[in-house]
């Protein structure tokens, strides 16, 4: 059987490097991208059986990805689960971030610094 | 030797010619019998006349004849008559009408007696014209204060007067005044005068001087006395309301908050009110000479004051206190003058130091804003350098365990590389949180220009990148920190380089301009290259934000903005995507730092301020 593959979507390449480090320590083929034009020509060729997706990136691409891509039948059953930097204080309100409700939330919400242990069980448990 | 008789009849024809007044003796048929040369001189040819003739020119005898009445009752009378003279000319004349009897008691004839008026007559009417027409009150009253003449601008204003006593018109009061100047020139005939408050016929009040001298009419004695009255209700009411209102000026002046002072032609100081002595701290009481009034205030003031001429008005001047201390004012002064004679002269001070600190504590202000935003934005960054340097571990511990040098080396860099940007960030973090205070000195601000864009020359040759400089000759030199401005500059154009490289047009271009505009500082840094859309341009000041990838630690700007804020200025920034930014910096010169003479000053007062 082979890997399965997650695309990892995030313009930080020490980001980038980390997460694929890990998830090949787990056995995942990680396919990275350092922003959404990347991401777009990626799914187009292969089709990742996850998506990794920092929100915050320049320009709002992050979340312009995420529109596009739970827009396009193509693409919308592709589990996605976002990474991001800004939990604070204040609990993430993903709709305030794409307010459309026709569009489906993510997966999950995984926060930086990424616990190893705790980012390989959700990965494991979407996937599957 | 004559006969007595005869004498006697030379006399008194003699007499007769001789007297000084004319004499003319009439029959029953108005017939002039006899006439003395005076009369002939006076009223012409007389013989075979009818009186009424030559006295009057008439045909006919006059109506109501005295001459007549005289003949019938005997009476002798006193009249004033008017008739022609020789001349023709019309004149007046005074006759004395007598009978004459003869032997039998009967009259025979009258003589009338006349003499010349028509220069008294005139007197008399100018007099007469004087005493009613005069614009004061004149009365005349008695020893028993009763009136016996009153002038027409009496009777106007007090009503009819004649036969009632003075007080009783002038003061509608039932007894004598107590200090009546009147009584007192009774007393001793000189002539007195006071002002008086009576009450006109409609009962208002009126405010006069009177002035009362004996008239020695009959007998020398001081029978009557002559009062006249100039009216000065008006001068009365224009001197209450001048002083209201001066009352009113005064209270203005004393109660005003900002500083007025003002000097005399004299060179007295005749206003200097609370709030000036507030600022200059001097005494309430102590009176200010001249010399210590020079020392307090501007010498441009001074200066007009020794021309006695001009006016200045100084937007941010200095007044020296009492103890030596300088005090940030606006003063707006100017010399007086009337009718082009020098006056005196006039200030308005207004303390700029509520407003100055007011100033001071916006700038706080607005740089704790900025901290705060940056804050938020902070954690952004420092949550990737920690995904950065827990990746980096992650990657060194997986690569140890798997004996993976290559791994263990890539984790490594990650490393150095994130601890490096650690470093870079809370360097550049506390430098901007502390504020450090700009050290201001006198700094033309083209050469500042000269001297960054001397470092990147060499730079932008070898990229290909052309620098344009703009900048206006003749801008003098202006107070700013060198080191601040030096870094602002720096951050711009490094940053408008880099946009020109990331761009892939050819020839672009780097602008620096600067220019005086309205009173402000301008300095521009644009590029062709790069451009920002909407939402980039909405982070840049307010995020660690770098669109540099992983170089940038992104605080530059916020940096830059914060020099900016601290000489009082504003940053601002035109962007479109693919044309090129531009980075435009304004310094209103008012808001600028002021130079000190000795740095220490702004220093020690500024420490406590930072964060």
């Amino acid at each position: 059987m082979s890997s399965k593959k997650i695309l990892i979507i995030d313009d930080e390449p020490d980001v980038v490097k980390y997460i694929s480090t890990v998830l090949s320590d787990h056995g995942y083929d990680s396919i990275p991208a350092a922003g959404v034009d990347d991401a777009l020509d990626v799914l187009m060729q292969t089709k990742p059986d996850l998506i990794l997706l920092d929100i915050m990136m320049p320009k709002k691409s992050g979340i312009s990805f995420y529109q596009q891509v739970k827009a396009d039948s193509r693409f919308v059953n592709i589990p996605i689960i976002i990474v991001s930097g800004l939990r604070d204080e204040k609990d993430f309100d993903f709709r305030e971030f794409v307010p459309d409700t026709n569009l489906p939330e993510p997966d999950a919400f995984i926060e930086k610094p990424i616990k190893v242990e705790q980012f390989v069980k959700v990965i494991s448990e979407i996937i599957e | 030797m004559e006969s007595s008789d005869k004498v006697l009849q030379w006399l008194h024809r003699e007499l007769f010619q001789l007297v000084p007044f004319n004499i003319a003796v009439i029959d029953r048929d108005y017939n002039i019998i006899e006439a003395n040369r005076n009369f002939e001189e006076y009223f012409g040819d007389w013989s075979g006349r009818k009186c009424y003739q030559v006295y009057k020119g008439r045909i006919t005898p006059c109506e109501n004849c005295n001459s007549l009445k005289t003949f019938e009752d005997g009476l002798v009378r006193v009249i004033d008559e008017e008739g022609i003279d020789r001349h023709g000319r019309k004149t007046l004349y005074v006759v004395h009408v007598a009978p004459i009897f003869d032997d039998e008691g009967k009259i025979r004839y009258v003589i009338e007696m006349s003499t010349d008026i028509t220069e008294t007559k005139r007197w008399q009417r100018e007099y007469q014209v004087l005493f009613e027409r005069v614009p004061c009150y004149i009365t005349v009253i008695d020893r028993d204060f009763r009136i016996t003449r009153a002038n027409e601008k009496f009777r106007q204003t007090f009503g009819e007067a004649r036969g009632k006593l003075c007080y009783e018109v002038y003061k509608q009061r039932d007894a004598q005044c107590p200090d009546c100047p009147a009584a007192r020139t009774f007393q001793d005939g000189a002539v007195h005068s006071s002002q008086q408050v009576g009450k006109t016929k409609e009962g208002q009040e009126t405010h006069y001087i009177v002035t009362t001298s004996s008239l020695a009419r009959s007998g020398g004695e001081r029978a009557h006395v002559i009062e006249i009255a100039n009216d000065v209700t008006e001068l009365v009411e224009l001197e209450d309301r001048l002083s209201v209102s001066r009352r009113f000026q005064d209270n203005m002046i004393t109660n005003s908050m900002d500083g007025i002072i003002a000097t005399d032609k004299k060179d007295d100081v005749v206003i200097f009110n609370p709030a000036a002595r507030n600022i200059v701290k001097y005494d309430p009481k102590k009176k200010i000479s001249i010399s210590d009034f020079t020392r307090m205030l501007p010498p441009e003031f001074n200066e007009i004051l020794k021309k006695r001429q001009g006016s200045c008005h100084l937007l941010d001047a200095e007044v020296t206190a009492s103890d030596g201390e300088k005090i940030p004012v606006r003063f707006i002064g100017s010399i007086l003058t009337h009718r082009g004679n020098f006056q005196g002269s006039a200030a308005f001070i207004q303390d700029l130091r509520p407003l100055k600190n007011l100033e001071q504590e916006k700038l706080d202000a607005e740089r704790l804003a900025a901290v705060g935003q940056t804050v938020a934005g902070l954690a952004h960054s420092v949550k990737n350098i920690l995904m950065g340097l827990e990746g980096g571990m992650y990657i060194v511990s997986s690569g140890l365990k798997r004996s993976d040098h290559e791994r263990i080396s890539e984790g490594w860099e990650i490393l150095e590389r994130n601890f490096e940007k650690t470093t870079a960030l809370v360097k550049d973090f506390l430098s901007f949180a502390k504020g450090r205070l700009p050290e201001v000195k006198m700094l033309d601000p083209n050469e500042l220009i000269t001297e960054v864009v001397d470092l990147y020359r060499d730079t932008v040759a070898k990229m290909g990148i052309a620098f344009v400089t703009e900048t206006q000759a003749d801008i003098s030199p202006v107070p700013l920190d060198p080191d601040g401005i030096h870094t602002c500059l720096t951050n711009l154009i490094s940053n408008a380089i880099d946009a020109c490289q990331m761009s892939d047009k050819k020839g672009r271009h780097v602008y620096i301009r600067t220019r005086l505009q309205d009173e402000t500082l301008v300095f521009e840094v644009g590029d062709d290259g790069l451009g920002m859309d909407y939402d980039v341009k909405q982070k840049v000041f307010t995020t660690f934000f770098t669109t540099k990838g992983g170089g940038g630690t992104g605080l530059g700007l916020l940096t830059t903005r914060r020099i900016v804020q601290e000489h009082g200025g504003t940053i601002t920034l035109e962007s479109e995507k693919g044309k090129g930014s531009l980075f435009r910096m304004e310094f209103p010169l008012a808001r600028l730092p002021r130079c000190q003479p000795d740095g220490a000053d702004n220093s020690s007062k500024n420490a406590i301020r930072s964060l």
